[in-house]
């Protein structure tokens, strides 16, 4: 709704943070970081102390953000029970995340089903009982309030030892795996079957916005088109986590789903144009 | 004579040629406002010279679409000449307040007139909102100023502001004043009620079709409209301080033209836009205080 100085403002406070991954991992946003069993570098005392520098400093300036998006009347005015997804309608569209959060659904993987070191960090639902596209902001300020927390909790008492663990063997063929994570769109379905020759045979991702975007025609129902966009963004829509493909003739209403095959055939002809 | 050619060459060199120069200083301001550089201050007249070197393209055969911006630029230019900048208008002797109104209504018929030739849906949205604004907030800035058309029974620009000049401030004129300053906002489509044009949700509405000299047009008219609507909102609500001299006044009337824009500059900044329907109660709210605007006028205070 071009209320650009908020979102100029929290990119001020995201710059450090992405120093620090730079610093971490090697790399801003691709970090190559997990490996099958375990993760590719250390920790340095140094870094310790620079990630609990750099995470004061975001709480700080997030509760000033906080402050200002809460003490807004005209954002008040915009985003107070517009696009409302009721905690039926979020139950019954399986959304995930803080869309399911902001309808009063109390689910989180990290709690529900806790991976990684979550079982040892007791972290804490936020939910939001408002429907509205305020109470998903609310549930994504809090949030945000919540990671820090969290990480300052893992680097006070992340304990010492190896980083990877030793996996002695080719993984077998044949084998299962599923596992949901919760990301900040929501949950996130990984399955994977592993085949021959230590290689996957199949895996499949399910996205957060996959969910999500299902509920996006409950949320516009009535509204008025200004309010379209800003209901829309309020899941943080991802549409390449969406890459489902229908062709829809118009006049005959008839719907056909390209397979891979086809859409690999089309995409070389583009390229070879 | 030798005066009104003058005046009138200053009037237009400001809309035309200073306008892109305020829109590069609100720039700055929004990208301060933001924690960003931001453009440099020459940005806005590299934009328009690049624009108007570009090939014009023609998306419709309707000759509307290729007239529009060449009406509502050359409406703006118009009405600066009926427009007090520092002192009288200089074309005063052809025509008042009225015909400034009618200029300016012109210029936004232009760009819907542009929006709604082309046939893209985003372009009639913008059109239908720029529409349902207009009908408030031209309504607002015509009873404002028929405040002071009441308080000398002349609706002559350049006599109203010397009025006001000498009179000092007065209740009505006051409330009047208010009120035109929240209509500028709208009328500068700054946000929170830049729905018009709404990148984020029409993408420029009106102006979507529009390219290359086109747009340039468009763009310089947005500009110079700036320019015009804050002088003649500083020259009727607040003209002091005068000194006499003619040349001395234009140029306090720059300096105060650039402050009110910043404080525009700086509302559009802090606020998200507002729906069509949430504005137009805002300003029928603002019209109904303008009524006792008009009510302290006729008792004279």
């Amino acid at each position: 709704m071009g209320f650009d100085t908020v979102l100029m403002q929290t990119w001020r406070i995201r710059e450090p943070v992405m120093w620090l991954f730079e610093q971490i991992t090697g790399n801003r946003k691709t970090f190559g970081m997990n490996l099958i069993g375990g993760v590719r570098r250390d920790l340095t005392p140094e870094l310790k102390t620079k990630i609990l520098e750099v995470v004061d400093t975001v709480e700080k300036e997030w509760l000033k953000i906080i402050d200002a998006i809460s003490g807004d009347t005209p954002l008040m005015l915009r985003l107070k029970g517009v696009g409302v997804l009721k905690h039926d309608d979020a139950v019954d569209y399986c959304v995930t995340g803080p869309t399911a959060r902001g309808s009063g659904v109390r689910i989180d993987s990290r709690v529900d089903h806790p991976y990684a070191a979550y079982k040892y960090l007791s972290t804490e639902k936020k939910v939001q009982e408002g429907c509205d596209i305020l109470a998903r902001t609310l549930v994504r300020l809090e949030e945000t309030l919540e990671s820090v927390r969290l990480v300052r909790k893992c680097v006070k008492e992340i304990p010492d030892g190896p980083i990877m663990a030793d996996i002695p063997s080719e993984i077998p063929p044949g084998r299962e795996g599923v596992k949901a994570v919760e990301a900040p769109r929501g949950e996130s379905i990984h399955y994977v079957l592993t085949g021959e020759n230590n290689r996957p045979h199949r895996w499949r991702v399910r996205a957060p916005s996959y969910m999500n975007l299902a509920s996006v025609p409950v949320m516009i129902r009535g509204v008025q088109l200004a309010d379209v966009p800003i209901a829309i963004a309020s899941y943080d829509p991802c549409f390449s986590c969406t890459e489902r493909l229908e062709v829809v003739n118009a006049k005959s209403g008839n719907i056909r789903i390209y397979t891979r095959k086809e859409l690999n055939a089309l995409s070389r002809k583009k390229r070879d144009r | 004579m030798a005066t009104t050619i003058s005046l009138a060459i200053v009037n237009l060199l400001l809309v035309i040629l200073v306008s892109p120069f305020s829109e590069g200083v609100m720039r700055k301001l929004k990208a301060t406002v933001h924690s960003r550089k931001g453009p440099p201050l020459t940005q806005p007249y590299l934009d328009l010279l690049k624009l108007l070197g570009k090939e014009d393209l023609k998306v419709t055969g309707n000759p509307l679409f290729s007239l529009a911006p060449v009406i509502t630029f050359a409406s703006i230019c118009v009405a600066a000449l009926f427009t007090p900048m520092g002192t009288h208008p200089p074309l005063e002797f052809a025509g008042d307040l009225i015909v400034l109104v009618y200029f300016l209504a012109l210029a936004s018929v232009g760009v819907m007139l542009g929006g709604a030739s082309t046939g893209s849906p985003y372009g009639a949205l913008g059109v239908a909102r720029e529409m349902m604004l207009a009908m408030m907030v031209e309504i607002i800035v015509l009873t404002s100023l028929i405040v002071g058309v009441i308080h000398i029974q002349s609706f002559d620009l350049g006599r109203i502001s010397l009025w006001y000049h000498q009179a000092g401030p007065t209740i009505s004129m006051i409330i009047a004043g208010i009120a035109f300053f929240l209509a500028l906002q709208a009328q500068l489509s700054k946000l929170p009620f830049d729905l018009p044009e709404a990148d984020q949700e029409i993408m420029g509405g009106p102006f979507m079709e529009a390219s290359g000299p086109k747009l340039a047009l468009y763009k310089w008219s947005y500009f110079a409209k700036q320019i015009l609507l804050a002088s003649l909102f500083l020259e009727i609500f607040f003209p002091w301080p005068k000194t006499g001299i003619v040349p001395v006044d234009i140029l306090i009337n720059v300096i105060k033209i650039f402050i009110i824009l910043i404080l525009v500059g700086l509302i559009d900044a802090v606020n998200p836009r507002i729906r069509v329907d949430q504005a137009i109660r805002y300003f029928a709210g603002i019209w109904v205080v303008l009524i006792f605007a008009i009510a302290f006028a006729l008792i004279e205070i």
